[in-house]
């Protein structure tokens, strides 16, 4: 089983290795040295912690429904019989594939910059837009935007669940008269569940995962004032910029649990929503 | 220099996409360098990657056994990388480093003390005195002077004349203030008399050394208090409700390399810098630019400073390599010619001799400033102590954002700094 023993290595190693460095002086320089809870001891006031939270907070309850919403909209959508409907797929899939990148925050950074498109175009109604990335108010939503744009994966996996519904059960539906959006929400949100559940969970992992987009936007600071400091970003700062790659440590153990509740806690829910049919 | 024509301005794109794609061999090498391997790590803009390309390339020549691997990006990024490469083992062989983060390094053991290679391979005899103590650190020589300069104040002079405005030769901060607002009153909207200096660190050290302050103690306590912090906050917030100088969001798009600073921009008329960063302004823009000194005050506020040093990695495989190639940056004519004085004025005066009839425009420019401020420079500061860099580089640029923004007050602001500077410092 080489796929294990690479899994024990490559994956296990880091953690169990991190979770000792948690408990830690570590200046990446110096030998480590025994500090007990003193690393978590210390969160608790730290300011850029509860901001950080904060932060990430709005990113992931703002863009997983948001994107998921998206995705699942355009699912529905594409998967109505028309010509060229592979050539559109693919096209809404495209973002997704580039989304992860440096190249697209930079792109992005450009689209909402001072002189950006998204003011060039708003200039043309007489609007005077705002520098976007560089006002606190409006940065961190640049970066929810760009989430929402990389809906390619979701809808994907959406446009599969939507394939499996029988067709039996529409055909039952109209001959009682049932229009399409009673169709859509007794019908295809029911079937469609387990899909949903997937893709929640999925995706509010990976939101609660994001760095790149921040790094890039923000030029490595979280800044303008830390309005795009994410968790991940500060972890990041922490270990390699600042020396304190025990206290990071600390901090990458305290996500992991957060995202381990948030994803039980959808594990619970979901008895209470999601039908599976059989 | 001001029409490069489309031939030359092929050929350095070509040179920096060739440069590029050596840099990622470099970052991905590993082991894979051969029997006398070394790398050369450092950061800097284009012009910086491009002349240093040219005088590894003269130092190849003279060394051929060794082979001369390098590392390069923007100031964004090095020290993570740095940091983490030290941490795995596999420090770059030489490092640029930078006057605050020296001591970090030195103290932690990680770079090797070049004293036992004086006379011996490294060869420092053209320095003057203090240069060469301004690479010690308690005591011991881990640092070699990679060039000298001075804070500056670097300002648009083609934007000042659109605007009608005489920069006069010397004036004190209150002075400055003046004629930040009597910039203002010309300047269209979207331009300011100057960036956001209350984030500048070297801004701030200068207006404190005037004051007959510092930022740190000998033994590396912070030498200075709330008071200091306030009045200085204060006296920002007044320019930028004024319309002086610049607004949080706009100083915010400034973010990263020069090609982003205001006086690049022509967002603002002046920006705190350094002085060997007027080659890197003029190589942004078509505009003229020039150099002044800082605000003065009662005391002297400027100090000619290690613009970077070279340093040696403790854990090198070939310290007599590294040192050579130490030595030949800094003392050999051949090697040092193509670098100019886009790192500072050259530590040696036997390579400043050689290169100074030749130098650019841009670099006489240099030169002159350095020279004119001999009788107005303080001594250099004490070494910092651990978490200096963070303080005085990130947390107080994050404060002052916050107080730009309306975030804190002025008075949370500064009792948030020096909650910080206590969790920072060491």
């Amino acid at each position: 089983m080489p796929w294990f023993a690479g899994l024990l290595l490559l994956t296990g190693g880091p953690i169990l290795a991190s979770l000792f460095l948690s408990f830690t002086d570590f200046d990446l320089l110096t030998t480590p040295s025994w500090v007990g809870l003193d690393n978590y001891a210390r969160i608790m006031d730290d300011p850029h912690f509860g901001n950080a939270v904060r932060i990430t907070m709005i990113y992931v309850v703002a863009s997983v429904p948001l994107s998921g919403g998206f995705a699942l909209l355009v699912a529905v959508l594409l998967n109505r019989p028309m010509r060229g409907v592979g050539v559109y797929r693919a096209a809404y899939y495209l973002p997704s594939l580039l989304g992860g990148s440096v190249a697209v925050a930079i792109l992005w950074r450009q689209i909402f910059g001072p002189d950006g498109l998204v003011n060039d175009v708003l200039s043309a109604f007489g609007i005077v837009g705002p520098s976007w990335i560089s006002t606190p108010e409006y940065a961190i939503y640049t970066l929810v935007a760009l989430h929402i744009w990389q809906f390619g994966s979701p809808m994907l996996i959406f446009l599969a669940g939507l394939k499996q519904i029988p067709a039996e059960l529409y055909d039952a539906a109209a001959v009682d008269g049932a229009g399409k959006v009673r169709a859509f929400f007794q019908i295809t949100l029911p079937m469609l569940s387990p899909i949903i559940f997937f893709n929640l969970v999925l995706q509010t992992v990976n939101a609660f995962k994001a760095f790149t987009p921040a790094f890039i936007l923000s030029g490595g600071t979280g800044g303008p004032a830390d309005s795009t400091l994410f968790y991940t970003l500060y972890i990041y700062q922490e270990g390699f910029g600042n020396f304190r790659m025990g206290y990071a440590s600390a901090l990458a153990w305290i996500l992991l649990l957060v995202t381990a509740v948030f994803t039980a806690l959808a594990f619970r829910s979901s008895r209470y929503w999601v039908h599976y049919a059989d | 220099m001001s029409d490069l024509s489309r031939r030359g301005f092929l050929r350095v794109g070509v040179a920096a996409a060739g440069a590029l794609a050596l840099a990622g061999c470099a970052g991905g090498g590993g082991g894979s360098g051969g029997a006398a391997s070394m790398q050369f790590a450092w950061w800097g803009s284009t012009a910086r990657h491009n002349a240093t390309q040219q005088a590894l390339a003269a130092f190849r020549k003279k060394r051929p056994g060794v082979q001369v691997r390098t590392q390069f990006s923007g100031w964004d990024g090095y020290w993570e990388k740095l940091a983490t490469q030290t941490a795995g083992g596999n420090a770059p062989d030489v490092i640029q480093m930078d006057y605050s983060y020296i001591g970090e390094y030195a103290r932690r053991g990680s770079l090797l003390d070049l004293g036992p290679y004086l006379g011996k391979g490294l060869d420092l005899s053209g320095f003057a005195k203090d240069v060469v103590d301004a690479g010690k650190i308690d005591g011991k020589q881990y640092g070699v002077n990679f060039g000298i300069n001075s804070m500056a104040l670097i300002w648009n002079r083609t934007l000042a004349k659109e605007l009608g405005i005489e920069v006069p030769e010397t004036f004190t901060w209150p002075e400055f203030g003046e004629l930040s607002k009597k910039i203002a009153e010309k300047a269209p909207k979207g331009v300011y008399a100057s960036e956001d200096g209350a984030q500048d660190g070297g801004a701030f050290e200068n207006w404190l050394l005037e004051r007959g302050k510092m930022f740190f103690t000998p033994d590396g306590k912070l030498a200075y208090d709330e008071k200091d912090l306030t009045e200085w906050f204060t006296f920002w917030d007044g320019l930028r409700k004024a319309g002086a100088a610049a607004p949080p969001d706009v100083q915010a798009t400034a973010a990263g390399d020069v090609q982003n600073s205001l006086v690049a921009t022509r967002k603002a008329v002046m920006d705190f810098a350094w002085s060997n960063q007027l080659t890197a302004y003029m190589s942004v823009t078509k505009d003229d630019i020039a150099v002044h000194a800082f605000p003065t005050g009662d005391k002297p506020g400027q100090y000619y400073k290690p613009s970077m040093l070279l340093t040696v990695s403790a854990a090198t495989k070939r310290p007599q390599d590294a040192v050579a190639l130490v030595n030949a940056l800094v003392s050999d004519t051949d090697v040092a010619t193509p670098l100019g004085s886009e790192r500072g004025v050259p530590p040696s005066s036997a390579i400043r001799a050689a290169l100074e009839p030749k130098a650019s425009p841009s670099e006489k420019l240099v030169y002159a400033y350095i020279e004119s401020l001999s009788d107005k420079v303080g001594p250099l500061p004490p070494p910092q102590p651990l978490g200096a860099g963070e303080l005085h580089n990130k947390v107080l640029m994050n404060v002052n954002q916050q107080v730009g923004f309306g975030k804190l007050s002025i008075a949370e602001g500064v009792s948030r700094f020096f909650d910080e500077a206590h969790r920072v410092l060491k």
